[in-house]
């Protein structure tokens, strides 16, 4: 039988020619049959991300071919690719894509919109998905008012509007905390397994590989190895090491660090988590003390540090200290880790976000939220100060302020500069 | 089919990655690629770069509002990015003539009249028009 998805010969670059290439897929030839729960497991920057935008039809590549259903994808016409991205495949985003100026409703509905499907049918359709996934209590609220893990489940919605044979699920965890990680899990299991849908995800956290029937290993752009059924336990995933069977040969050191940093820094850009690994082995190998670690997690990004807060900077460095004082196996550490995992960052964001404005008894628009996420990050990554932090607070909106009171800005400044002086990682909420 | 130099030059901005996909997508499912030069970007430094080069500008621009937007050493998201391109499209001479549609989620009254004063030809709200309706309003601009 023809397979449903068929990759042959993929070889895709960045900046072909230039100094900066890199060659993103190399020499990838793989099957997924219909009604397969895949995976895509690797480090970040390993070419998952590209592989799926181009069995997604998003990513056009330079070499080999994308067949569905026995098709070359780049021998469809515009009208059919077009088709294709609307009706055969839902994806799930690791950061939502929601609109924020959408309500949840319109979220969910606005693939249909897109295929012409009339307004009554598509609130009908949409509320079904709502329901389905839990939230139809949601449906008219607006992404900025509902937590991670409720945002993710929109997406999801979403992804299921048009009805498609397949979704794929770019990091579908990375920004989730493990109780709505795992409810996410379970509506992939459930879509494979109840409705036969093709589920093809990617992911770098061994965890999550549970459900998966079959798990394609990826390391600087290359399939290493396919492995046909999941680890069935987590405790057996573990003792496997998948990040070590993706690195035979890589030194003690530098696995640890390539493990590890992407379980630390969960939600932060690839260009963040690689910084961190590299700083992550310097500590390792000694050649920078705990203090020098510290300052650099603690350094704004700009000034070649990871513009951590100082009580994340603070915990993480204590965490490391812990495994090279006691020599602890890599292998316990990540089952630690992966039991309870970090706070993703946006988890955090949202978290401070809350407690800054708890006692504030004015009302907060959609793009006040989203512009308060934004100055609680660059202040946490001290892209900006104590003071220019109040000042955008009480500017007013046409001045790209908040536009709260001179008051409650000096009282959320204040209460933001205690997070930042504390050596407490958690906000008492 | 009349090849890319011939035809109208349509131009998305907007930094939202799905309605990016959809709207390609809308124009590809209804022909219209065989009519239209569709150029898509999902920034304001791109949108300047094709908009200041004569080879590339576009006759329509569909605007997104809410951008991200560089203001006092800062990256703020704003209403004002889609409004600062479209007030330095309408007070140049040169680019004055590219009729641009607002295509906002935001459903603000205030929006809506400050587009329209500062020479929007429309202000289309995303996931309320059908494509067709889409379409159509791209063929009656296209032709005024």
């Amino acid at each position: 039988m023809e397979p449903l998805i068929k990759l042959t010969n993929i070889n895709h670059w960045y900046d072909k020619g230039k100094p900066s290439e890199v060659w993103a897929l190399k020499n990838i030839n793989l099957e997924v049959e219909k009604g397969e729960y895949v995976a895509f497991f690797g480090p970040s920057g390993c070419g998952k991300t590209t592989l799926l935008y181009a069995i997604s039809g998003i990513e056009q590549l330079q070499e080999g071919n994308v067949s569905i259903n026995g098709r070359d994808i780049s021998k469809f016409s515009r009208k059919e690719l077009a088709i294709y991205r609307q009706i055969g495949i839902g994806i799930v985003f690791q950061q939502f894509n929601l609109i924020p100026s959408l309500t949840v409703m319109n979220n969910v509905a606005l693939p249909m919109a897109f295929l012409g499907i009339i307004q009554e049918k598509r609130e009908v359709e949409a509320m079904k998905l709502l329901d389905r996934l839990g939230i139809k209590d949601l449906a008219e609220r607006y992404p900025f008012e509902l937590s991670g893990g409720q945002q993710q489940r929109v997406g999801i919605a979403r992804a299921l509007a048009n009805n498609p044979p397949i979704i794929v699920a770019d990091e579908p965890l990375g920004n989730l905390d493990s109780v709505n990680a795992e409810k996410v899990l379970e509506f992939l299991k459930e879509l494979n397994e109840k409705d036969g849908l093709t589920i093809i995800m990617v992911t770098h956290e061994s965890w999550s590989l549970r459900d998966a029937k079959k798990i394609f290993y990826m390391k600087d752009g290359e399939i290493v190895k396919m492995e046909k059924s999941a680890p069935k336990t987590v405790a057996e995933s573990v003792s496997k090491h998948i990040y070590k069977e993706l690195s035979p040969k890589l030194p003690a050191s530098e696995l640890a660090a390539q493990t590890l940093s992407s379980l630390l820094l969960r939600g932060y850009s690839v260009d963040e988590i690689r910084r961190f690994q590299f700083y992550l082995l310097q500590r390792f190998k000694d050649y920078i003390d705990k203090d020098t670690f510290l300052r650099v997690l603690d350094r704004p990004y700009k000034d070649g540090g990871l513009g951590l807060w100082k009580p994340k900077a603070i915990k993480i460095t204590d965490y490391v200290e812990e495994i090279i004082e006691h020599k602890r196996e890599i292998d316990e550490i990540y089952m630690e880790l992966e039991k309870n995992p970090e706070t993703p960052l946006f988890a955090e964001i949202e978290n401070i976000r809350n407690w800054l404005l708890k006692s504030y008894k004015g009302k907060i628009s959609g793009l006040q939220k989203i512009q308060f996420n934004e100055i609680i990050t660059e202040r946490l990554r001290a892209i900006i100060d104590a003071e220019q932090f109040q000042k955008i607070i009480g500017l007013s909106k046409n001045k790209f302020g908040i536009g709260l009171s001179f008051r409650t800005a000096q009282k959320i400044s204040e209460k933001m500069e205690t997070i930042l002086k504390s050596e407490n990682h958690k906000l008492n909420i | 089919m009349p090849d890319a130099s011939q035809k109208t030059k349509i131009l998305l901005v907007d930094d939202d990655e799905m309605v990016r996909i959809y709207f390609r997508d809308i124009f590809w499912i209804h022909g219209m690629d065989e009519k239209y030069d569709l150029n898509i970007v999902d920034n304001l430094k791109k949108a300047d770069e094709i908009i200041d080069n004569p080879e590339t500008r576009p006759n329509i621009i569909f605007l997104d509002l809410v951008m991200p937007m560089e203001t006092n050493g800062r990256t703020v998201i704003s209403p004002e990015a889609g409004f600062n391109l479209l007030k330095k499209i309408k007070s140049d001479a040169n680019l004055k003539n590219i009729k641009v549609i607002v295509f906002s989620g935001h459903t603000e009254e205030a929006l809506q009249k400050e587009a329209e004063k500062l020479g929007a030809e429309t202000y289309l709200i995303k996931g309320s028009n059908l494509p067709k309706e889409l379409v159509e309003f791209v063929e009656k601009i296209a032709s005024k």
